[in-house]
């Protein structure tokens, strides 16, 4: 439940950056997106079921900061969910850069998704590529910021149970 | 005698009185340097908030030339209309739309034309009480209807996303030229005519088999710098 609720809150936070950030100029297509990060972060750390559902409450949250519909974010994020859910409990021990090469994959899939969802997937190339690029160098920060906080709340829990 | 004892001493006494009157003035240096190092604290935590305040001023001063030419606009305008911020964009960071803390409170209204220093940046495709989402012109799925000002020929303004916008349906014998102005033609039902779009940036043959002009237009405002945008709060019939 704790990862859970740190997945709730962190993503709201994300998405509150993503849509107040602005990089200036030429970059300025670019944005702080950090829920491909934290999707994939909280799959490592997740049940599927129990995660199916936190997934289907962010992409409603996600659907009032955007035009686009609850069911694109909510198909794109379970689909990296569940992808990243059967890598991990299924196919290998995951390394460092495994893991971190698992964000790149899950912001291609969700921002290919969601381009179909607005009729324009052939903006996946170059700015869908480069904000998934973006987004891969964000996810170390981000996995270290989410594992301070479980680590945080967990050392909290054990010290007042005592 | 007695001056000559009391020139020896008076030179004793300087000999002795140096390491002390030394160590006197090391000491009012120590001293002075403490008493520097804390005005300089001082000094410094009064020039940041002198920077401080420099900034706030410049930012209200660039603000209210941007106000100013807003409002100029809107004393131009018959219709009403009110000032808003641009506070957020759309979380699909690739699409032209951002968010503006005007709503239906404030009379606001979906198809509501919105305008910044410039000219046209686009329309309200949805009015929430307190805040209201903008598609700009440059949106990929943006379609507004535009006359050339000059030769008074029709088109459809596409957005192009970052490229700007294209100027569709403009015939291959209608002479457009690089810098023509483009505005609305009121024809959509949306925007009232008249209203600047942007300005013709490149002209290109287009295809062979293709009817009709490559137009590239530069919309009137940066819309990457938009702060504070004008929505225009024309009745359905007005329209």
């Amino acid at each position: 439940m704790k990862t859970s609720l740190i997945f709730l809150l962190l993503s709201y936070l994300s998405l509150l950056l993503n849509t107040t950030s602005q990089f200036p100029e030429r970059l300025s297509f670019l944005h702080i997106d950090l829920l491909p990060a934290l999707l994939n972060w909280y799959a490592l750390n997740e049940q599927t079921f129990k995660g199916a559902f936190f997934i289907l409450l962010v992409a409603a949250i996600s659907s009032l900061f955007s035009v686009l519909p609850f069911w694109s974010f909510f198909i794109s994020y379970l689909i990296a969910f569940l992808i990243i859910r059967y890598i991990c409990s299924n196919v290998l021990e995951l390394s460092w850069l495994h893991i971190h090469l698992l964000t790149l994959f899950s912001s291609i899939e969700i921002l290919v998704i969601e381009m179909i969802f607005t009729g324009t997937p052939e903006l996946l190339w170059p700015y869908g590529m480069t904000q998934a690029f973006f987004n891969l160098l964000l996810s170390p920060f981000l996995f270290f910021i989410a594992n301070t906080i479980l680590k945080f709340k967990e050392q909290t829990s054990t010290s007042s149970r005592e | 005698m007695e001056l000559a004892l009391k020139d020896v001493n008076g030179e004793l006494q300087d000999f002795f009185s140096f390491p002390f009157s030394k160590l006197n003035s090391i000491w009012k240096n120590y001293l002075d340097l403490v008493r520097v190092k804390q005005e300089n604290k001082i000094l410094k935590a009064h020039l940041s908030q002198l920077q401080a305040e420099i900034t706030t001023y410049r930012e209200a001063l660039i603000e209210n030339g941007r106000l100013k030419k807003l409002l100029q606009i809107k004393r131009k305008r018959p219709e009403k209309s009110i000032v808003a911020n641009v506070v957020g964009f759309d979380l699909a960071s690739w699409r032209a739309i951002i968010t503006i803390d005007v709503g239906k409170k404030q009379g606001v209204l979906k198809d509501m034309p919105v305008l910044s220093q410039g000219g046209v940046i686009g329309r309200v495709i949805e009015a929430g009480m307190t805040h209201s989402r903008v598609m700009l012109v440059t949106d990929y799925n943006s379609r507004v209807a535009a006359i050339i000002q000059r030769n008074r020929a029709r088109g459809i303004l596409k957005g192009q996303g970052r490229g700007g916008c294209i100027l569709d349906y403009i015939k291959k014998g209608i002479d457009a030229q690089v810098g023509d102005m483009v505005i609305t033609s009121g024809l959509d039902g949306i925007y009232p005519k008249g209203l600047i779009l942007g300005k013709i940036k490149l002209v290109g043959p287009g295809d062979r088999a293709e009817l009709f002009q490559s137009i590239l237009v530069e919309p009137a405002a940066n819309m990457d710098e938009v702060e504070e945008v004008l929505v225009l709060l024309t009745k359905k019939e007005e329209r």
